[in-house]
This record gives structure tokens, sequence and C-alpha cells, in this order.
């Protein structure tokens, strides 16, 4: 390129480069008068999302307060809704407060514009005050031209940078260098429009919940188990039965407990992930996950249920991307998830005074749909063009599911969760 | 205030930092149009749409250092200019029509350093619209032959012949106005 180019090209180009025209008269009245007020739309988008998701965290939490009145989640759920009261309410009035001052600048100007009138040199012009919609769409397209341009600023010379430099325009190199980041965000930018991403993650509520009382409890109420002694001198039951009301029997007058031990859901899953636009995105796919409950109950003689549950689940979520750049991507998510209890056993260990006596292995017959809502802020970091690692903490909330099944998701049915997971971008 | 401050402020729409980024970088932005649109009536029509424009995507400039700012805003306001040149769609129409014009020696001793910025400016504003445009883009913008054929829909030939043709023209003005001195 240097080639083609003499000294004296290069030379006007050192001159004219920075050459600032005198402002013309009234101009910025003019200009200030013509922005039209929907300019504010933008950053306030972005405060109606935080908003949006501070009313989601009330709204689940309000909800959790509904279903769940422990003391403990009481607490916290109330500290959240005041917290998260008071934000939204700053938010929305200073918004009116902004449009204000806006509408007053405006009709200041106007009046200027109007005693300036004389002044005015371009006198053919009308003013045209833009309707909303057209403004918005000759900003798609100047965005347009924004990418189109910043792809096609490809080679940067740098003989000709050290040549400006000598020639005292530093400034020129900082274009280059700059010219060369705007490039890496506009090939970034085509990067995000693969729409597709395939992903596979693991997750769930990352603890395990233990929870003892003192009486006498099953994880679940199988049907031919009958809870109630007065069966017991009924001829017809089964050995199951039998043997708990043996149990029942023999720790009349004990002080008997239940100890339920919960343990760690483990979830894998696949997902598909649709980049709607920049800041958009849609994900569902397929999960299973697995519940694993162990129950003691009773005192020298006692009962023991393992239950095993196996979930296949589709989840859907919104995606709205916060703050990204070429390596990281911040976002927020909303969603819920519809899961199906597709599995599951009991097996059912009864012990007199200390000794293992029987033990049996049933198959549960209920088989439930289990709802949850699910919100989260995800952090995700792309490795290269193809590949990422994202990590998703968020809290997830458990619709009873109106059965007698005791899961973590009853015992806790609102909760925190976490993901990890990889996206594999899927071409263009 | 500085660079990174007034972008953000604009991005709140506060009214102070629009009107300091006018004054600071208006004349610059003033100056691309005129140099891209020649016309000065037009060239401030383009240059009020590029700066409201300017106001309502500033949210989409991201701060990378000291001189980021300006760079960003020039390239808006050459898309501005480049946009409403596209519409007028002149640049490509001429091509074929201009004759050939003689081939002007070029003096090397000739420095241009020496004509008043405002008399070059004049010169380029005064290019036909389509050397004009492919003169600012290959010199200022720094674009190729190839680059600035798929940005305009020409040929690459077309481009590089059009750039000739506005450095002969751009040259007879210079000579011409040495020798009204």
């Amino acid at each position: 390129m240097k080639d083609n180019r003499e000294k004296w090209i290069d030379d006007i180009r050192n001159r004219i480069e920075d050459y600032s025209e005198p402002l013309p008269v009234g101009l910025w009245e003019k200009i200030e008068a013509d922005i039209p007020s929907a300019k504010v739309i933008p950053l306030w988008r972005r405060w109606q999302s935080v908003a949006a998701a501070a009313v989601a965290v009330v709204g689940v939490s309000t909800l959790s307060l509904w279903y769940w009145s422990s003391d403990k989640y009481v607490n916290q759920a109330n500290n959240a809704e005041i917290l998260n009261a008071v934000k939204p309410a700053t938010v929305i009035d200073a918004q009116p407060l902004m449009s204000d001052n806006i509408e007053n600048e405006i009709s200041d100007s106007g009046n200027r514009l109007a005693y300036n009138a004389t002044e005015v040199t371009t006198d053919s012009r009308t003013i045209d005050f833009a309707p909303v919609n057209d403004v918005i769409l000759m900003n798609t397209v100047a965005e347009e031209e924004v990418s189109e341009n910043n792809y096609a600023v490809t080679e940067v010379d740098d003989d000709r940078s050290k040549e400006k430099r000598i020639n005292m325009m530093k400034a020129d190199r900082e274009t280059a260098k700059r010219n060369a980041a705007y490039l890496a965000m506009s090939v970034e930018k085509d990067n995000k429009d693969s729409k597709i991403q395939f992903g596979v993650m693991t997750g769930n509520i990352p603890y395990s919940s233990s929870n003892s009382f003192s009486g006498m409890s099953r994880l679940s109420t199988l049907k031919k188990v009958n809870s109630n002694p007065n069966n017991a001198v009924a001829g017809e039951i089964s050995d199951a039965t039998a043997s708990y009301t043996q149990v029942l029997f023999n720790n009349i007058g004990k002080e008997t407990y239940t100890d339920v031990k919960h343990h760690i859901p483990v979830t894998v899953g696949a997902s598909l992930k649709w980049n709607l636009n920049d800041k958009w995105a849609v994900e569902t796919g397929l999960n299973y996950t697995y519940l694993y409950s162990e129950l003691k109950s009773g005192a020298q003689s006692y009962i023991e249920d393992r239950q095993k549950l196996h979930y296949v689940g589709i989840p859907l979520k919104v995606h709205r991307t916060i703050w990204d750049n070429s390596t990281f991507n911040f976002y927020a998510s909303l969603g819920g998830m519809i899961e199906k209890c597709v599995s599951g056993t009991v097996e059912t260990v009864y012990a007199e005074e200390g000794n293992v006596k029987s033990s049996e292995n049933e198959k549960i017959d209920e088989k439930p749909l289990q709802f949850s809502a699910l919100a989260s802020v995800g952090i995700q970091a792309n490795f290269n063009k193809w590949l990422s690692i994202y990590f998703e903490p968020g809290m997830a909330y458990y619709f009873d599911d109106n059965t007698e099944l005791l899961t973590i998701r009853k015992d806790k049915p609102f909760n925190f969760n976490m993901q990890l997971g990889l996206r594999f971008n899927l071409g263009k | 205030m500085t660079e990174e401050e007034i972008a953000l402020k604009c991005t709140e729409a506060d009214p102070y930092a629009r009107k300091r980024l006018y004054e600071i970088y208006g004349g610059q932005l003033l100056a691309i149009c005129l140099r891209y649109i020649g016309d000065r009536d037009t060239a401030q029509d383009v240059f009020h749409d590029g700066i409201i424009k300017i106001f309502q995507s500033i949210g989409q400039f991201k701060f990378l250092g000291d001189g980021s700012l300006k760079a960003w805003l020039s390239r808006v306001m050459v898309n501005e200019a480049l946009g409403f040149l596209r519409k007028k769609n002149l640049q490509m129409q001429q091509e074929t029509l201009v004759e050939q014009l003689p081939d002007t020696q070029i003096d090397d001793d000739g420095d241009v350093n020496t004509i008043p910025k405002k008399e070059l400016m004049r010169m380029i504003s005064e290019l036909p619209d389509g050397y004009r445009t492919v003169f600012n883009l290959f010199v200022f913008e720094e674009k190729s032959h190839k680059e600035i054929a798929s940005l305009l829909g020409i040929s690459e030939h077309t481009s590089s012949s059009q750039y000739f043709r506005a450095k002969t023209l751009l040259m007879k003005k210079i000579n011409e106005y040495r020798k009204s001195l």
C-alpha cells in the first residue's frame, strides 16, 4: 500500500487529518433540539432488566415464603425482600426526573433557536422531528455500517505508522492500534453470530441436607406399607407391613427419632443455546437428575429407607448479557424446568433390637412431574472460537409435586443452585 | 472531564457532557463531513444527522484508552457521510463519463506543507464525488482498494483508477494554486 502513495499525499493527509472546521453559530442548539428523547431508552433498558431481575428475586422469595414457612427461610426471604424492594423503587424514581430535564432542555433550546432564527443559514432545510421508529431504524442501519466498516479495516501498515511518528503524528499510530482493536471487536461480534451453541453441563444444589426429629417417619408412603398399626390385627397383610408394624410395636413407649439425609443431587445434561442477538439468548436441553435419600427411623428397632429417584427434565432459560468482552461474558438468566420422575426404588431394611431382620426392594409407582423456577447469573469464559466454559450460580424454587415422596426438593424447595458446563459453537 | 467521563455522561444523556463533546470534537467531525461531501450546506446537514446518531448510539462505544472516543466518533461520522453518498449514488456513475485526463507531472519538489490547510480542504472538497470518496477512504481511512471496492460496490480496478484520477486532479489544482500566487 505504501508504494502506491507518494510523499505529497502523505503530507496532505498529515496536514488535514486533524483539521477542524469552525462550527457554525447556532448549530448546536439546533442539534440539541433535534435529539429525540427516545435516546434515553438504552440506558433505561439496562435498568429495566436490573429491576426485572430484582422483581424476579422478590417474586421467587415471596413464593418461597408462601410455600415454606420454616423460620430460617422466613428471615432470609424477608431480608431479600427488603433489600430488593428498595432498589427498583429508586430506579423508577430517577427515570421521570431524567426525562423531565430533557424536556426542559429541549424547550429551552427551542426558544433559543427561535431567538437565533436569523442566524441559521440553512434555510432550505426543514426541522424534522423523526418519529421514534424511524430513528431506531436509522440507528440499526448505522450500526450495520459501523460493523461493516470495522470489518474492512484489515491491514494496518506498521511501516507507515513509524513514518508518522517521525512526523510527530503519534495520534496516527494510536489510530492503527485502535483500528486493530475495533477489528478484534468486530471479529468477536461475528463469532457471536454463530447462532447455536451446544453444551454439556453438570451441577445442582451444592450441598446435602440432613434433618432429625423425634417420632417415626418414612420417605414415601407406599401403598403396601400402611403405617396404621391397627391394621396389624387384620389378616391379610404383606411382609413389609408386618415388619414395619413390628418395628412400631417394639418401639412403643420408647423415645424414637427419625434421621433423614438427602444426598447432593447429581444432574448432568446437554443443552442447546440460541443466540437471538448480541444481548439475548434462549437455552433448552435435556437433563438427568439422580436424587438419593436415606432415612433411619426408630430406636433400638428401626427401619432404614434408601430412596433412589431418577428424573429426566427439560429446562428453558432466557439469558441476557450484562457485560462482555472477547474472553468473558456475564449474563443473567431466568427460566424454569419441567421434570418427570422416570424411575424410583426404595430399599428398606428392618432391624429389631439392633439386628437386621429383613430387607426388601420396592419400586415406587408414583412418578410425579416436578416443576421448578430458576434465576441465576452466569459467567462464561471463551477458550477459543469454538469452546467456552461457564459457571452459573443461582437460586431455584421447586414447586410442590403433590406427592408423599420426600426429597431434598420438598425439604428445601427454595435453594441455591450451581451449574458448570461447556458450550460448543456450532458453525454460523 | 476526561474522554471517558464525557462518553459515560453522554450515555446518561447529560446535556453538559453532550455540549462538551460537541465543542471538543465537532470541528473535526464537521471537517470530515466536508471532506467527504464537498458541498458545505449538505455537509452540515450530514453533520447534524451524524451528531444525533452519535448521541443515540454512544452506548455502544467502548473506551479503549485515550483517543478511542475520537476514533469512534470519526468512524460514525465517516459512515454517516458514506451512507449519504451511497444514497446519492453518484460515485458509481462517474467513472466512465470522465474523459482521460492529461498526465500531469507531479513534481516531488513541490511542498504541500506550504499550502494553507483551508486551501487543501477546498481542493479536496472540489473533487468530483466519486474521486473524492475513494481518495478519502484510501488516504484518510487507510483502506485498501479491495476494501474500498467492497465498501462502495465497485470493482477494485475502478477504485484504483478513481484514486489515480483524484490524485492527478488534485495535483493540477495544487499547481494552479501555486501559479496564482
